[in-house]
This record gives C-alpha cells, structure tokens and sequence, in this order.
C-alpha cells in the first residue's frame, strides 16, 4: 500500500511540474515591468526587481474592480436561474415520463453545436427591437440559455444513475413530482449541481464575445474586457495582462474550492439502496 | 418496445404536469439558441453581405464550399484530427488523474486545483501563454530542450505545417484537461465504495475492476465528457486564431474559424452560415447514435 | 443546503437590484455614442472628460474595443441597425464598407461650410473620400509604413542610413556580419511580412504596375516583378534577415526584437513610438527612414494609410454639431497640449508635435516627399489578403515556386471576381 502510494505521488508530481511550467510563466511575468519585457533574452530571466506594482496598476488601468462588479451581477443571477432551469429539465428527462425524451435531449444537445458567433446579428436585431441592449436582462437570458445544453447534459447524466427504488420508496411515502424533485433528487445530485455551478459560473464569466456586442456602456461590461485594454493595436502588455488576469480568476477559484468539496463528498451518505 | 415500455413503467409519477418541467429550459434555449440556429440555416441559402438585400442561392453556398474551397475541406481535416486527439488524449489523462484524484491522500485538493486552474483561463489567455512557451527564441520548450541537451529538436515549433496543429493540441490539452477530470471525479464519487469493496473481497485485480466495475458504472459519465468534447473539439476557434491565426498557409484553419473569417472579415454571411450548418448536421451524425446507443443500453442493463 | 438555497435566492435577488440602479438614466442632453479602439484610451478617456466638462448638455458614451472587435461589432451594428452615432475606422475597404452599403453620413457639405481642405492634410482628406469624390469621414491620422532602426546599432556597425535598395541590402550584410538579424517580423494573420513584401513589389514591378496590381487591373501570373519579388523575400529569408521564427510569430510580439537588440529594423507605422516611450527606453536609439524601394527617378513610394471617424448617417443635426464640437476640442492646440497621448501624426495642417513625441517629426512632409500607395490590407479585399498571405506562406515553407505564385494569387482574384 506504501508503494503505491509513493508512486502516485512521483506521478502525479510530474505531472504537476509540467502543468505548472505555464502557470509560473504567467505569474513571472506579470512580475516584469514594460521595460524588462521588451529587452528580454528570455521568458526565464529575471526582472531586476520583482514589479509586484503590475498588480495594483492593473486593478486601476484595467478597471477591474468594477468589471469584475459587472461579472459578479450577471454570474449570481445567471448561475442560480440557469440551474433550477437545466435542473428540472435534466428532472423531467431522467425521471418523469415523458414522450419522446431521447428526441428531446438530443434537440437541446444539438444546439450545443451552435457557435456564439453566429448568435450575434440575429440576437441583436432582436434584443434592439425590444429596447433589451445594454441591460443585464439580455445576458441573463442569453447566457442561462446558452448554458442548458450542458447544464442538462450534466445533470441529465447523474440523474439516470441515481437508482429507482429511491423513487419508488419516495412515491410510496407520498411524495409529489415536484416534492420528489426538490427533497429527494435535488440534494442527491449534489456532485453534479457543484459540477454545473464551477461551469456555469466560469463560462460566465470569461464570455466575452456576446457581452461585446449586446452591452456597448463600458461602465456594465464583465471582466474580459478589462483584460483587453492591455492588447494595443500593434503590442500587448503582457506584464500587466498576466497580472490582470491572475487578479481575475481568484473568485472563479474562490467558488471552485466552495463546491468542489460537494464532489469530493461524494453521495456515498446520501444514497442507500 | 421492450425498453420503452421498462421507461412507461419506472416512471412512476404520470400526467402533463410533467411537461411543465421542461417549460422554462426549453422557453430560453428556444430564444438563445433554437431561433439564431434557424436563422443561420435559413441564410445559408442566401448570398448576403450583411447589410444589403439578401439574395437566394439555394444550395450554391453549400456547393462551393463542398467542391472549390480547399481551405474548407483543411479545416474540416483539421477538426477531424482534433477531435481523434481529443478522445485518445484528453480523454485518458483526465480520466488518469480522476482515478489518482479520487484516492484519499493528503494534498489532493491542491493537485486537483492545479489542474483544474488552467481551465479557468480564457482560451485567448492560453494562446497567448503558449504561444510565448512555442517562442523559438525565448520559449520554454526551444529551452528546455537546450538544456537536456536535443539541441537538434528545437524548432519554430508553430511555423511549420506538419505540427503546428498538433501544437495548438497540446496547449488546449493543458488546458483542457481540468473539465473531464471534474466529470469523472464527480462520476467516480457516485460509485458506492462498497462494490468496490466487495469486487476487492472477492479477488478481483485492479484492472479487471477498473474495466468490469469503474468503467460501467461511469457510463452516464462518459457520455457527458465525450459529448461536451467533440462538440468542444468541433467548435475549436480562439485557441487556434491567437496562436497561429490559421496559418502557415492556412495549414491550421479549423471550421469555426473560417466560419468566423467568412461572417465578419469578407462579408459572407451566407457561406459563415453553411459552415455552420454543416457543423450542426455533422454533430447530428455523430451525437445521435451515440445517444441512442447509450440510453438503450442503460435502461436494458438496469432491467 | 436549504440555507445555501436561501443565500443564493438573496444574492441574486440584489444582483437584480443593482442592475436595475445602473439602467436609470437621464434624458435631456445630446447624448453621443462612439466606438473608438481601446490602445486610444490613453488619451481619448482625459478628451472626453474635459470636453464633457466644458460642454455640460453633451453626453459622449464612449465604448472601447480591441482592434478585431470594433472592426467586427461595427458590422454585426450595421446589420442589425444599431451603429452607434460615430465610430473610428480605417480607410481602405475598411471605411468602404460603411461608403458603400449608405450607412455613413456624407460630410461634404460640412466639409466645405466649414474649409476642411484648409484644416486637414490634403493626403487625409483623399483617404476619406468614396470612389464618388464625396468625403465621408474625418481625417484623424495619416499614417505610413518606414523602415524604423536602431541608430545605435547602425552606429557600432558603421552603418548611414540607406538611400538604396543596393545600400539596404549591404546594411543587412553587414549587420548579420555583426551578430544582428536585419529585420524583425511576424507572419501570424500575414499583414506583417506583406509590408515588406509590397516595398519588394514596388521595388520590383515599379509604381505603374504595382498599383495596376492593387487594383485588380492586371494579370497577376503575368508579373515578372512579383516573381522577383517572391525570390528576393525567400532569398532575405533564407539569409537569415528576418528573425528565428518569424513566419509564425505575433506581429504584436515583434517590436521586442528591435528593443531587446536582435533585430536591428522593422517596418513599421509611427505607433511604435507610444511603445518606445511607454517601454522607457531610450529615444536616441531609434529613428525611421523610408524603405528604398527607388524607381527611375522616384525615390520609392511608402504605403500610406488613414485612420478616421464615421458618422451615422441617420444622426441629427443637433447630434453632428454636438459632435463636430467634439472633434474640433479634440484636435485643437489646447486638448493636444494636455494630452501628449494622442496619436501621431495627426492629419491637422501645422500641429505641434509634444516632446514625448519628437520621433514623429517630419513624418507627414517624408510621406509627401516620397509619394505613397495604399497599404495592401487596406486596398485588398480581406479574402484577397488572406489569399495573399496564405500564397506568401507558401512561397516561405518551400511548397509554391515563387514563379508560380502569380498564378496562385490570380486563380482567388478570379474566383473572388466570379462570386
């Protein structure tokens, strides 16, 4: 069992130096000023002094105090929302009768394939019709529905492999659907939900392409277009990009070690049949 | 038949109460994708510049693309590569850590976060580290092989046709990998430790439990890690337009980001769409039977 | 998990809220809406302010967007009907998509009221211009591809400044003789190694036919000049005059090689020197000169191109004046004072040019001195670049003979023409 466990480790350390190599890249170079980057011989020297300033100017120079505001409004009501949607639909999929599931499931699977790209022109005739540009109401709509293809797939998948006694003995002790659903398969799912809630929440918050194009106030735009204010037209600060963009995942991280325990519980208490 | 009537019956709460559960997800996903998805195909038969009156061609987009685009067919080659890579490669190693990842150890909270940060990266970010990391002068990986003495192996790793794909590859593997490796973890931890336990009782190895237990059990799993990855692997565009842009000569161009160049560079709504529509009919093939296949195949198990 | 439930109904139910304050708004000013790219912020953010300030009934919203964006978004607008009220441009094709689909407003008018030919470089106000005569944006640039080069380099070398395509070629010697790489350059997306290519296309075909080129008026596969120019660049490549991995490198990371010494030039518009200052380093060290790319008695046309504002064409009079307001404090003595940052050369007859700026000096007169052509991503169609840059890829890796190249580049122009 010891040996085992040592070999894990060796190969897992391994494997961890070598994802790590880009991860250090980019925190040694958000340490760099212009200069340093500039006149470089290598991605591995060393500035002169470590310039841990980038952080602070690339918190005001990209504004991403407020951007990741903006980030926050549109995740904590997009995430939630898109949840209870693809929750209920991967409910009815799994464990109602319901005519023509397959067909349905594949339906919702299908759009998957779409590119946001193409969304674009129709979506913003649309949303410009109805006076719907620049508010948070189109990106919440937009993005729950972009996110039911996985979200559903997701909860779909865990669903149908929770066992049907745990049905049979809930419909005996009375249980409605909607009950059954929110008492019983809810909190079962709970791996998945935490799985879909990191997604979801992720997804949001570095989608740039919709958000360019239906919120055009740059006081309501999310946190990758702040990141972009470090591309210029013909160079990039990528001291400042690098330390923009670790400043901009902490709470993507922050949320994933908050859920991430659900998976790791696991459903071992939960299910017993 | 015999399945569908095994379905009739488990489902024990009946009624058009039923439907309303998929009311709200199917309203939204009707909105943001069903009505832009019927859009695109409809202007797939139109020659239009975006602006102008649009003019219908019926199939002639399709045919150009199909019989006099070479840059076409190069990069539906190319999203065919990607996503065999996508499933022998990203498909194993997630699935590898999964299982280390699974075990109880002290630390393993960190190795997951390690590799689950990358993924947390927009795909624009992770072009833009790998490309400086494939930077024949400055990178890590002309470097590193410096150092350990193949000084013969260094190369302008993205400027030549042959490997440049399978470059991109690698950088979106190490990103990539994070997603899977969640839906195993969580997959994995749906697996009663008492089967387990009891397949180790009764003398069956690692392996034959891996292949005999794990493996089936994660069959709901793997339909959501391979579904989200070849439709992933067919819509590759970011990663691919900020490290190479496509080239050398075009050698890199993926579907979605010639779709891109034909919609928002020259002006072609109509052939961006076809491109599109192609996509969708071509994961039609490859997602429906694989659905099919699997949703019998669960219910007829659990009979 | 019912508390979770219950903290997660709470947030977003405040996340709503807050949304709800920042849509309210008030409705009795001109408000103006422009779309300008992000690397203008700089100085466009401390214009805006100010202008707003001295103008308290106007309103500008201003939306910043990387270069790819605001190029792709203004078209996605113009589709859907939602163009803002002005937006920054390029000239070329690029305005010329807003000229010719009637989507801009035609200033001509305004343009005369108001001796914009007195106002604004005569060469600016031609890129403005659609192919009817009518002027349909604001100058704001005149900008032009040179030969930017370190002069310290050139210095430890022995190296003057080249007057000809000969002289250039023996710098390039001397300078790989002196452990440098003649010139930095990145093939990713192709724009970067065409400007190089059309100096060589200048230089080779002449300035009649070059342009006849350009403009599609004549027979590609035909080009004993283009075939020149194809050998010469896969030539200089083979020497080793373009960087270790040039073909796929960022035209945005290239500048780094002429600032950390590899690379002793690189073609380039003026907007390096933003980098230069902004980089700190030693303005000293740099200076332009224009490739020679002679010809009989020429000395070799630069590529030139313009940058601009368009108008809505269904703005308001209220709207255009209010707008108009803007352009002139934006452009004035006093604004370009205060903000250093603006982008040089202006296309404003007798602008001063601030300290920051001196590298600048002389830009506008060198252009008009040499002549110029319009640069190719500015004149080709964007599928006749690609197309372009994909048969110069080609051309590099060995797999097309540059004799025929030609032909190549001549079977998409008339595929491009059949469509």
């Amino acid at each position: 069992m010891k040996k085992t466990k040592a070999w894990l480790y060796l190969g897992l350390g391994i494997m961890m130096l070598i994802w790590m190599v880009p991860l250090l890249t980019i925190l040694l170079t958000a340490l760099k000023s212009k200069t340093d980057f500039y006149t470089q011989q290598s991605l591995f020297t060393l500035p002169d002094r470590l310039h841990w300033e980038n952080f602070v100017n690339a918190w005001t120079s990209g504004s991403l105090g407020l951007y990741m505001k903006n980030g926050l409004i549109v995740c904590c009501v997009k995430v939630p929302l898109g949840l209870v949607c693809s929750s209920m639909c991967a409910f009815a999929l799994s464990r109602l009768h319901i005519k023509h599931s397959n067909g349905i499931f594949i339906f919702i699977l299908v759009g998957m394939m779409l590119p946001s790209q193409m969304a674009l022109i129709p979506l913003n005739r649309l949303y410009s019709r109805l006076g719907l540009t620049n508010t948070y109401l189109c990106l919440w709509l937009t993005y729950i529905g972009f996110g039911i293809p996985t979200g559903t797939l997701v909860l779909r998948g865990f669903m149908r492999g929770i066992p049907k006694e745990i049905d049979e003995s809930s419909y005996i002790d009375g249980c409605s659907k909607w009950q059954s659903y929110l008492h019983v398969i809810l909190p079962i799912s709970r791996p998945a939900i935490a799985t879909v809630v990191i997604m979801d929440f992720l997804y949001t918050w570095n989608e740039f392409v919709l958000q360019s194009v239906f919120i055009t106030k740059d006081t309501m735009k999310t946190v990758p277009n702040g990141l972009l204010s470090f591309i210029g037209e013909y160079t990039t600060d990528y001291g400042l990009l690098n330390a923009g963009v670790l400043i901009s995942i902490i709470p993507v991280l922050i949320i994933y070690l908050i859920f991430q325990r659900y998976f790791v519980e696991g459903m071992a208490g939960a299910v017993k049949g | 038949m015999n399945q569908t009537k095994y379905q009739h019956k488990s489902a024990l709460w009946s009624g058009p109460s039923s439907y309303l559960f998929l009311v709200p997800a199917l309203c939204l996903y009707a909105l943001a994708i069903v009505y832009p998805t019927l859009q695109s195909i409809y202007l797939s038969f139109f020659e239009w510049n975006g602006v102008k009156p649009k003019v219908f061609v019926g199939l002639k987009n399709f045919v150009n693309l199909f019989t006099s685009d070479k840059i076409f067919w190069t990069a539906l080659t190319n999203n065919i590569i990607w996503i065999v890579l996508t499933l022998v490669f990203t498909v194993s190693v997630s699935l590898m850590l999964a299982l280390a990842l699974n075990r109880q150890f002290r630390g393993r909270t960190f190795f997951r976060a390690v590799f689950y940060i990358p993924y947390m990266f927009s795909f624009v970010v992770v072009g833009i580290i790998w490309k400086w990391m494939y930077n024949p002068t400055m990178g890590f990986v002309n470097e590193f092989l410096e150092l350990i003495g193949l000084e013969s192996a260094t190369r302008s790793w993205l400027s030549e046709k042959e490997i440049a794909l399978y470059c991109i590859y690698i950088a979106a593997l190490w990103q990539g990998v994070g997603q899977p490796m969640v839906y195993f973890l969580s997959g994995l931890s749906a697996i009663p430790a008492d089967i387990l336990e009891a397949a180790r009782i009764d003398g069956a190895g690692k392996v034959s439990t891996f292949f005999k237990i794990t493996v089936p059990m994660l069959k709901e799993t793997f339909v959501v890690v391979l579904a989200t990855l070849i439709i992933t692997a067919m819509k590759v565009y970011d990663i691919v337009y900020t490290m190479t842009g496509g080239g050398p000569a075009n050698a890199t161009q993926t579907l979605a980001s010639y779709m891109y160049s034909q919609t928002f560079r020259y002006n072609n709504l109509g052939k961006g769409s076809a491109i599109t529509t192609i996509m969708l009919v071509i994961m039609l093939f490859v997602i429906v039977p694989y659905v099919l296949f699997t949703s019998r195949d669960a219910t007829s198990e659990e009979k | 998990m019912k508390k979770l439930a219950a903290l997660l109904t709470l947030i977003m139910l405040a996340s709503m809220a807050l949304a709800g304050f920042a849509v309210a708004e008030s409705e009795e000013q001109i408000t103006l809406t422009f779309w300008t790219p992000t690397w203008r912020k700089g100085a466009e953010e401390g214009i805006i302010n100010d202008f707003m300030a001295q103008h308290p009934n106007i309103v500008i919203e201003t939306t910043y967007m990387s270069t790819d964006d605001i190029k792709a978004n203004c078209k996605i607008a113009a589709s859907s009907g939602t163009l803002p009220d002005m937006w920054y441009n390029w000239g070329g094709i690029n305005s010329g998509y807003y000229i010719d689909n009637e989507l801009c407003y035609d200033l001509t008018e305004y343009a005369e009221e108001n001796n914009w030919s007195e106002k604004y470089l005569a060469a600016a106000l031609d890129l403005c211009r659609g192919s009817d005569g009518h002027i349909y944006c604001l100058p704001q640039n005149l900008s032009a591809v040179m030969v930017w080069y370190r002069t310290d380099i050139f210095e430890e070398c022995g190296l003057e400044v080249p007057t000809t395509f000969a002289e250039l070629e023996a710098a390039c010697d001397v300078l790989l003789e002196n452990g440098y790489v003649p010139f930095a350059t990145g093939g990713q997306t192709g724009f970067h190694i065409s400007r190089y290519m059309e100096e060589l296309l200048e230089y080779y075909c002449g300035a009649e036919e070059h342009d006849a080129l350009l403009n599609l008026e004549a027979d590609w596969s035909q080009s004993e000049g283009l075939v020149k120019a194809f050998e010469k660049l896969v030539e200089w490549a083979e020497k080793g005059y373009f960087q270790e991995g040039f073909m796929s490198e960022d035209p945005n990371n290239t500048k780094p090689y002429v600032f950390n010494g590899t690379c002793a030039m690189i073609m380039d518009n003026p907007g390096i020197v933003t980098d230069i200052v902004a980089g700190e380093l030693d303005t000293a060290d740099y200076a332009y000169f224009p490739f020679p790319s002679e010809t009989g008695d020429s000395v070799g046309r630069v590529a030139a191109f313009g940058k601009m504002c368009q108008f809505n064409k269904d703005i308001t009079p209220e709207k255009l004046e209010a707008a108009m307001l803007f352009w002139d404090y934006y452009y004035s003595e006093e604004s370009m004072e205060i903000h250093t940052a603006i982008e040089q050369p202006v296309a404003v007859i007798g602008a001063s040019i601030p300290e920051e700026s001196k590298l600048v000096e002389g830009f506008a007169d060198t252009i008009n001195e040499c002549g110029s052509f319009t640069v190719f991503d500015n004149i080709m169609q964007p599928e006749l670049c690609d197309a372009f840059y994909a048969v110069t890829d080609s051309v590099l890796l060995g797999d097309l003979a540059p004799a025929d190249a030609g032909a190549e580049m001549q079977a998409s122009i008339d595929a491009y023409l059949a469509n």
